[in-house]
């Protein structure tokens, strides 16, 4: 009888996984037909889905914060950008200086197997025991609930703990407004 | 012009609120749910970028202009690094909230509260200003 109510866990952690895995396939896929797209508007729909799918894929492994920035960031509100830009540049790309493909080629294969190199010496995942979850993580888990007393870890690292680098990482978002200001006003004036 | 097509405008019509209301509901209870000033300023900016790309341009700076898009991304900022200095004033730390109030744990509550405010008016009002900025007249 115990193992008949313990059975919807255990099949709901499978079910994560498998759809984990299938997101990652969607993901895998989708890279592939950006790579082989030949139309700009094409390529920035094709990056939106592809914003969408790692949206879903952090999801399912406990990270609503980034999935939510993912979807809302990546999904929609850069699509949307991009796509202003296109119907600037134009949808006909032939027009534009076409870049050395094979030196792009070599560098893309170089940068590959440099990250799957590095890859190799992170901590698998959701691991207990590895560098990061033993300094740091575990004040923060043990002071939380007496220094601050909110639910969200989260919000309390990013917000109290971490303060100085969430004030710097806001100026560099002013900053990087006032830089597309000062361009932008820049081009019209000599037009 | 998308005002044309009577089902998008009705669409965004009926789920603009809602987004609104999710957006400002992220910011509000960013303490005790996933999300924060950063996830609620963009779904905020995202709203005002779908009524933008409906409705216009001309229509859309009627209400808001660039330079108050401006002043409001730089007042998000000045209210963070103002929370920092409130503290600074009663001989504590900077960004250390624990004397903006009697109780230590209010104090971190209220400066919590006020420095996701800022970071969400500074993100929504800059990506706003981003968009508008590259969209083609």
């Amino acid at each position: 009888m115990e193992e008949f109510f313990t059975l919807p866990f255990k099949i709901s952690f499978v079910l994560d996984e498998m759809l984990l895995f299938i997101a990652s396939l969607v993901l895998l896929i989708t890279c592939f037909w950006l790579i082989i797209s030949r139309n700009l508007i094409e390529s920035i729909i094709i990056m939106s889905v592809f914003s969408l799918f790692i949206g879903i894929c952090y999801l399912f492994m406990d990270a609503p914060d980034v999935a939510m920035t993912e979807t809302a960031l990546g999904a929609c509100l850069s699509t949307c950008v991009l796509l202003n830009v296109a119907k600037i540049v134009g949808e006909d790309t032939g027009k534009l200086k076409k870049l050395n493909t094979l030196l792009a080629a070599i560098l893309c294969s170089f940068f590959v197997v440099i990250l799957t190199w590095i890859s190799l010496d992170l901590p698998s995942f959701g691991t207990q025991d590895s560098e990061v979850q033993t300094h740091l993580t575990k004040y923060y888990l043990q002071n939380t609930r007496t220094d601050i007393a909110i639910p969200s870890f989260v919000a309390a690292i990013l917000a109290s703990y971490r303060g100085y680098d969430t004030l710097g990482e806001t100026t560099v978002i002013l900053i990087a407004g006032l830089a597309v200001l000062v361009i932008v006003s820049r081009k019209n004036n000599h037009a | 012009m998308l005002k044309d097509f009577i089902v998008i405008k009705l669409i965004l019509s009926f789920i603009l609120p809602y987004i609104t209301l999710y957006a400002i509901y992220i910011q509000l209870n960013g303490e005790i749910s996933p999300g924060g000033g950063f996830q609620a300023g963009v779904i905020f900016a995202t709203g005002i970028i779908g009524y933008e790309l409906v409705f216009g341009k001309e229509h859309f700076l009627r209400f808001i202009s660039i330079k108050a898009l401006l002043i409001c991304s730089v007042m998000g900022v000045f209210l963070y690094a103002g929370t920092g200095v409130v503290s600074l004033i009663f001989s504590d730390n900077y960004l250390n909230y624990n004397s903006l109030q009697s109780n230590a744990i209010a104090g971190q509550h209220l400066g919590i509260f006020l420095i996701e405010i800022g970071v969400g008016l500074t993100v929504s009002s800059v990506m706003c200003l981003i968009y508008t900025l590259l969209r083609e007249d």
